[in-house]
């Protein structure tokens, strides 16, 4: 009973070990030729990936392959550039040991949530550069997981950033002021109709309860069901698009439920993996703390921050959640709410102000992209990975 | 099984399995194993909450409890009936197995194993796993 207990537990351990080390002896034998960029394997990495990376470096003939999910409708495979990997983060290595082998930098905007982080961070031959899908501000990126030696580098895009990762104990030589890759290809784009995103973060504490039973459910209800709401927004033939977080994704039905829940016209319930299209095309964002605010204020589109169950938490519970700080960094953004009514009121402002961004607003946005080249994020990055191309060159 | 929640649906589906995998025998054997030796759980989450409500685990020697989660200050503190360990204070602890209660355990096993190198602690999964539910990442 004792041997076959933990009998495949045993063996497998051994054979992965077995290939770590294998990697290892084998590592200084091959040059080290590819940038190595790994996004999230999952199909809804829309917003996170690093593809405006991979087109640079083809346009500027950088060697570089791409792997990802081929099911991620927002890239195409390209022969010699793209790896298909649809298989779960532990197969990495063994998966992509040859060209491992190569690598002289890895990237990731996710990271592994495992022993890979470590792993690579201190593999002596590979640079582990974290790219991050959102800038770090609102949430505490200690409680997020992020430790100064779980990977090598650091995208940030502002000093504020910047000074969170130091007040963590990173090194200022960690972090790479770039800019994150995605910024390259974040515009805004012409259209004819008034467009409000909406998008909240996810909720630990959902893991464990009944989605439809949650506060959290209740108060989005509570604003899309608002008569004042409703009204304003179809007399002012304004388009509502509700992005559902990853997380919640696979509560099974869901966005169907939604989809017959709100049956107004002007409101429309999405997937993340297509978020990318409306970003450009949006007017406002209503959110909570979810970082991807800081697209929109890359572009000065107006946000309302819509804190619906920040005053439920004990600090205990804002610890769970990331976010024991949140209120002190109000300084750092605008329009905070936490009453659906002063959401509302602040929806028919900015509609009745042509959706213009305020001047002051503006000059806080401009402190949360103040290392950003705009345009150049690619660039600077590729700059950078040049000058500490090997750790032992 | 009738008293599962049957509108949260992870927790029917965990119970499902550890049916499947007829959970409550291997935890006898697993405690005749491990008689007289100091065990430490890691993962605090809705699989172990679940094996928690439903299956008796005071079977086994108990140090405690450890989790990220249990990092900056909630350390010392108590998870359902067990004292929270911080991961960084279970060598300290030093336990003789290190039982995984997430559902995927494979690769937080690489890691545990590599940070306890060189230490007496073994780390193991409490929930028995197959070799094709180990290569799926389980």
């Amino acid at each position: 009973m004792g041997v076959k207990m933990w009998f495949a537990w045993d063996l497998l351990l051994a054979q992965r070990l077995f290939i770590f080390k294998l990697f290892e002896l084998l590592q200084p034998f091959f040059l080290k030729d590819i940038l190595l960029i790994a996004d999230s394997f999952g199909e809804n990495a829309d917003l996170i990936n690093s593809t405006p990376l991979v087109e640079y470096c083809i346009k500027n003939k950088f060697k570089c392959k791409f792997v990802y999910n081929y099911n991620n409708k927002s890239f195409y495979p390209i022969s010699g550039v793209t790896i298909n990997f649809n298989k779960k983060n532990e197969d990495f290595m063994p998966c992509l040991f040859w060209t491992l082998l190569r690598t002289h930098t890895l990237v990731r905007s996710c990271t592994f949530l495992s022993y890979f982080d470590e792993y690579f961070a201190k593999n002596k031959y590979i640079n582990y550069v974290f790219s991050q899908h959102g800038p770090s501000l609102l949430k505490d990126i200690g409680l997020m997981g992020h430790k100064k030696d779980i990977y090598n580098y650091v995208i940030t895009s502002s000093e504020i950033e910047n000074q969170i990762f130091l007040d963590k104990n990173f090194d200022k030589l960690q972090l790479i002021p770039t800019g994150l890759i995605r910024y390259d290809k974040l515009e805004k784009k012409e259209h004819n109709a008034k467009n409000i995103f909406i998008m909240f973060t996810w909720r630990k504490y959902l893991n464990n309860q009944n989605y439809y039973a949650s506060f959290y459910h209740e108060k989005i209800c509570l604003l899309l069901k608002n008569k004042s709401f409703i009204n304003f927004i179809q007399e002012n033939n304004i388009q509502l698009t509700f992005a559902l977080h990853p997380c919640i994704d696979r509560i099974k039905n869901l966005l169907e439920n939604l989809q017959t829940l709100f049956k107004f016209e002007n409101i429309k319930f999405i997937y993340t993996r297509e978020i990318s299209k409306y970003i450009g095309k949006s007017d406002l964002l209503i959110t909570d703390y979810s970082s991807v605010f800081f697209d929109f204020a890359y572009l000065d589109i107006p946000i309302i921050f819509y804190r619906f169950d920040y005053d439920r938490f004990t600090k205990k519970e804002l610890i769970f959640e990331g976010i024991p700080d949140l209120k002190s960094k109000d300084k750092y953004i605008y329009n905070v709410c936490y009453d659906e009514n002063e959401v509302i009121e602040k929806v028919k402002y900015y509609t009745e102000n042509n959706f213009k961004l305020e001047k002051e607003n503006k000059e806080k946005n401009r402190k949360l992209f103040d290392c950003i080249e705009k345009g150049k994020c690619c660039e600077n990055f590729i700059k950078f990975i040049d000058k500490t191309r090997s750790k032992n060159e | 099984m009738e008293t599962y929640k049957k509108d949260i649906p992870e927790e029917y589906l965990f119970l499902r399995e550890l049916e499947k995998k007829n959970f409550s025998k291997y935890l006898r054997k697993l405690a005749n194993k491990l008689a007289g030796k100091t065990v430490i759980f890691y993962g605090a989450g809705s699989y172990f909450n679940t094996i928690n409500e439903y299956y008796n685990l005071n079977c086994l020697n108990i140090l405690g409890i450890s989790d990220i989660k249990f990092n900056d200050g909630n350390c010392g503190k108590f998870y359902k009936e067990y004292k929270a360990i911080s991961p960084d204070e279970i060598i300290k602890v030093n336990p003789d197995y290190v039982l995984l209660t997430t559902r995927y355990c494979f690769n937080l096993g690489l890691s545990l194993i590599h940070k306890f190198s060189g230490t007496k602690i073994q780390v193991k999964p409490l929930v028995k796993k197959g070799f094709f539910e180990l290569l799926n990442g389980g």
